[in-house]
């Protein structure tokens, strides 16, 4: 093999003799794979998502829901990007989106986002934490994710 | 009624107590042996595996029927604004506290639903 091919080779591979092999542990899920994994539920939970759409609706941490909503505008072609932010204050529960007044929800608007929020906690309890909702333990058969 | 929240399980029955009936310390604890030699005999007759998979389906049943008709309460119930207030939060801070509770223990992709 000529040594220009090899240079070229080694452009693309990577040099074969600096290359060890490596044994890849298993990665660990962090904070944020687990939300990537919520999401993946909690973007069905307001039914079908519209054709274009990408739907994302995740808890951020104890006092914070996420909904992220990005679509390309039908009229003008251009790239739409929304996100709401519902945050648990001691007097109600602040809507939160830039550009507009910030406002506490109130009435069906209120009455859906506590069924969203519930349906979330019931199904990432049990299908991506394998843990009881009502319980918090480990359901039954499931191999026990989180050791108790 | 009480509604039923993500934290409260349905399954709490609350047993009224009978000021009435009165037993000594003798009779509770010849109560309380006898029960318990009630729930050991399992572990000396042990289930057939035809038994123990009847067993463990009915025990999935029971709990599909019973996170079905949570479900249900929770998704046809009229809740104050206060009761909407308190479910966003509680369930946040179980969301947050299981994924903690996950990242800390430090399990491995594989252990996650796929």
């Amino acid at each position: 093999m000529s040594s220009i091919l090899k240079k070229a080779l080694t452009l693309i591979t990577g040099d074969p003799l600096t290359v060890a092999p490596v044994s890849r542990p298993l990665k660990e899920f962090t904070e944020r794979d687990l939300i990537r994994l919520e999401s993946e539920i909690g973007r069905e939970l307001f039914g079908p998502i519209p054709a274009g759409h990408r739907r994302e609706f995740f808890c951020l941490d104890e006092s914070t829901w996420v909904w992220h909503e990005e679509w390309v505008d039908a009229d003008t072609g251009k790239a739409r990007i929304l996100t709401t932010r519902y945050e648990v204050h001691p007097n109600g529960i602040l809507k939160v989106q830039e550009g507009q007044p910030y406002k506490f929800v109130e009435g069906r608007e209120l009455q859906h986002l506590a069924t969203a929020t519930y349906l979330y906690y019931e199904r990432v309890a049990r299908e991506v934490y394998k843990r009881d909702p009502a319980t918090g333990r480990p359901l039954v058969g499931a191999p026990d994710t989180i050791a108790s | 009624m009480e509604e039923v929240s993500p934290m409260t399980p349905i399954n709490t029955f609350n047993v009224p107590s009978n000021p009435g009936m009165e037993f000594s310390q003798a009779e509770v604890n010849s109560g309380v042996l006898a029960m318990e030699q009630q729930f050991q005999q399992p572990e000396t007759s042990p289930l057939t595996e035809g038994e123990q998979n009847t067993a463990y389906i009915d025990r999935l049943h029971a709990e599909a029927y019973e996170q079905s008709l949570r479900q249900e309460q929770e998704l046809t119930a009229e809740r104050s604004p206060e009761k909407c207030i308190q479910m966003i939060e509680a369930c946040a801070v179980n969301v947050s506290r299981m994924r903690r509770q996950y990242v800390e223990q430090g399990q491995n992709q594989f252990d996650l639903a796929a």
